[in-house]
């Protein structure tokens, strides 16, 4: 019975999900992605990961960009639609349902963009790394990658900081996404690494949320 | 890991079962596997990883570790957890590819309510052979050359499982209690931690002993189902009238709050079995909304590909040539199994009114962890 009340809390719905996301960024995720999107230019082929509700589909396909969003969550993709159609962007959005682990099916050098919101933390490391590869692989050279994500802060006291904050919204986050999400570490490093040149990449205050986005060598 | 690493590990984890508990994901060599060893996929349900380290020792083979959210398998391929994604992006991420010169890997049975393993198949090029139900019987599997028979693909509910639920429940309902007498009778805490303990271990150790009297166990009409709940209760009240008078006669010290003590320990048996069926492996859950719900075999659909054979936890098919026959109807728990993998949708549920929930609309139901099935959150 106890199991079965509690289970029932945790229950998901992806409605929640925003709002959920609204309260834990105090709408700074909003204004992140907007300037992400800022980037993008009209008919870009852009490719979403873990589009979820489809925040930044739905940016891009504003901008006129031509949208793949995927998605592990056949109900956040449903959301996503029923976003879509209501904005009459429905047949600028492509949405499937998969994950980063089959993008090795995506044609090489096919997408202008590929962006990333709050996606890549949730993933484990093997996967973001395979993530990272495989977008580096079906970028169109000089192509661009976009990620805003949660970050580990690179000052102890920035990490101290970090778990103080996170721990009265463990709560919100469990409700809001299900599961504890794992902040990504030396990401501007790991994605040098792959051949990306750093365009810009900026922090919030505390270091714990990252803005990025890195070019494909080559002519875009 | 040593045995009294791995009792503690499952002492604390099993009393802690209705949270979940991740482990890293990924992949672990056991033993020296080499390119043709076994490969074995599991969720990470921190007490399964360990159990299944534990019933692999002394053999070489990959177990890969794929997300299951922490919680254990069975619950989270039923409610949409575990699911094709997760095996794929651990066949493809892990990089047991460049590790083994073969493509198949072992899934454990019961994720067969989630996990389709033609899609996986279709998704990552892995062909997929289900696993036995009890990690224990793992070495036993690969003696039979990976053709389990029916011993090892069914559930059981042994007396060390019954142990285990019943600490399962003890421990909230003990904290739950603890934490509320702190404030009003502290002076109660021990004696009633001690019916906390004595109803959970009688309720789940004596279950084989009334089992054949719960409502679910046959299939009755709705008038006989009302008149066994009733004599249940019945029994549920002599039986905390009679714990109640012996701890009267033998402890006297008691004597004083005798309604309290007798009022608590029938609240207990009654919060301790208002799911009972829920908390067995052998019986559908009362709460779900499918409890009325039957398997239906459409036999001019059936290729005999016996898929549900393979994969359904109570053995309820039997096989002949070219089909199956479903012959053994009042065992199934509606855990969805067989109606999820067959490729011909030869199977189907029919609710209480006579109305078909087909293949595809079943694959697409998840179990809500309180038993509500939800409409398109799944594959």
């Amino acid at each position: 019975m106890l199991g079965f009340l509690f289970m029932k809390l945790l229950e998901l719905h992806p409605a929640r999900y925003d709002a959920g996301l609204r309260l834990l960024t105090r709408g700074n995720l909003e204004k992140t992605y907007d300037r992400l999107t800022a980037y993008f230019r009209e008919g870009d082929r852009v490719l979403d990961l873990g589009c979820g509700t489809g925040s930044l589909a739905l940016r891009a396909a504003a901008r006129g960009a031509w949208v793949t969003g995927i998605d592990v969550n056949p109900r956040m993709l449903a959301v996503t639609r029923e976003r879509l159609a209501l904005e009459g962007l429905a047949d600028r959005v492509e949405l499937r349902e998969m994950g980063v682990a089959e993008l090795d099916r995506e044609a090489a050098e096919s997408f202008d963009v590929v962006v990333s919101g709050l996606c890549l933390s949730e993933l484990s490391r093997a996967e973001v790394a395979y993530a990272l590869v495989q977008a580096r692989r079906i970028l169109k050279p000089g192509g661009l990658l976009c990620v805003a994500d949660e970050v580990r802060p690179e000052t102890f006291l920035g990490r101290l900081l970090q778990i103080l904050l996170r721990l009265p919204l463990v709560i919100v986050i469990l409700l809001s996404a299900r599961r504890p999400t794992r902040p990504l570490s030396g990401l501007p490093g790991r994605v040098e690494e792959l051949g990306f040149r750093l365009r810009t990449c900026r922090r919030n205050g505390l270091g714990s949320f990252m803005e990025l986005t890195a070019e494909k060598g080559g002519p875009r | 890991m040593s045995f009294f690493a791995f009792a503690l590990i499952w002492f604390l984890e099993t009393a802690g079962r209705f949270l979940p508990l991740p482990c890293r994901t990924g992949l672990r060599a056991v033993g020296d596997p080499g390119p043709d060893a076994p490969v074995f996929l599991t969720g990470n349900y921190h007490l399964t990883v360990a159990r299944l380290r534990r019933a692999l020792r002394g053999l070489n083979c990959w177990l890969l570790v794929a997300d299951s959210h922490g919680i254990n398998i069975w619950c989270a391929a039923a409610g949409g957890h575990f699911t094709d994604h997760s095996v794929v992006s651990a066949l493809k991420t892990s990089g047991i590819e460049q590790r083994v010169s073969h493509r198949r890997v072992v899934l454990p049975q019961l994720a067969a309510a989630g996990i389709r393993a033609r899609r996986v198949t279709e998704r990552s090029g892995w062909q997929c052979a289900w696993g036995p139900v009890e990690a224990g019987d793992i070495p036993e599997y690969l003696r039979l050359e990976g053709n389990p028979d029916s011993r090892l693909r069914q559930v059981r509910f042994p007396w060390n499982r019954r142990l285990e639920m019943a600490l399962a429940w003890a421990f909230p309902l003990g904290l739950l209690t603890a934490s509320i007498l702190l404030f009003f009778a502290p002076a109660l805490i021990p004696s009633f931690l001690g019916w906390v303990a004595a109803a959970s271990l009688g309720v789940f150790i004596g279950f084989p002993l009334y089992a054949g009297l719960l409502p679910q166990a046959v299939a009755l009409r709705r008038s006989d189902r009302r008149r066994r709940r009733r004599g249940l209760l019945i029994a549920w009240g002599a039986l905390a009238a009679t714990l109640v008078l012996s701890a009267f006669l033998l402890f006297p010290a008691e004597r004083s709050c005798l309604l309290a003590q007798g009022g608590f320990v029938l609240l207990l048996l009654l919060l301790l079995t208002v799911d009972l069926p829920g908390s067995t492996p052998l019986l559908g859950s009362a709460f779900h909304a499918e409890k009325h719900c039957r398997v239906v075999l459409q036999n001019s659909l059936c290729r005999g590909s016996h898929d549900c054979v393979r994969v359904c936890p109570r053995c309820c098919f039997t096989p002949r040539p070219g089909g199956v026959v479903l012959n053994r109807t009042e065992r199934c728990i509606r855990c969805g199994a067989c109606i999820v993998q067959c490729e011909n949708d030869a199977l189907c549920l029919r609710d209480a009114t006579g109305r078909i929930i087909s293949a595809q609309q079943v694959r697409k139901r998840k179990l809500g962890l309180s038993g509500r099935r939800n409409v398109n959150s799944g594959g």
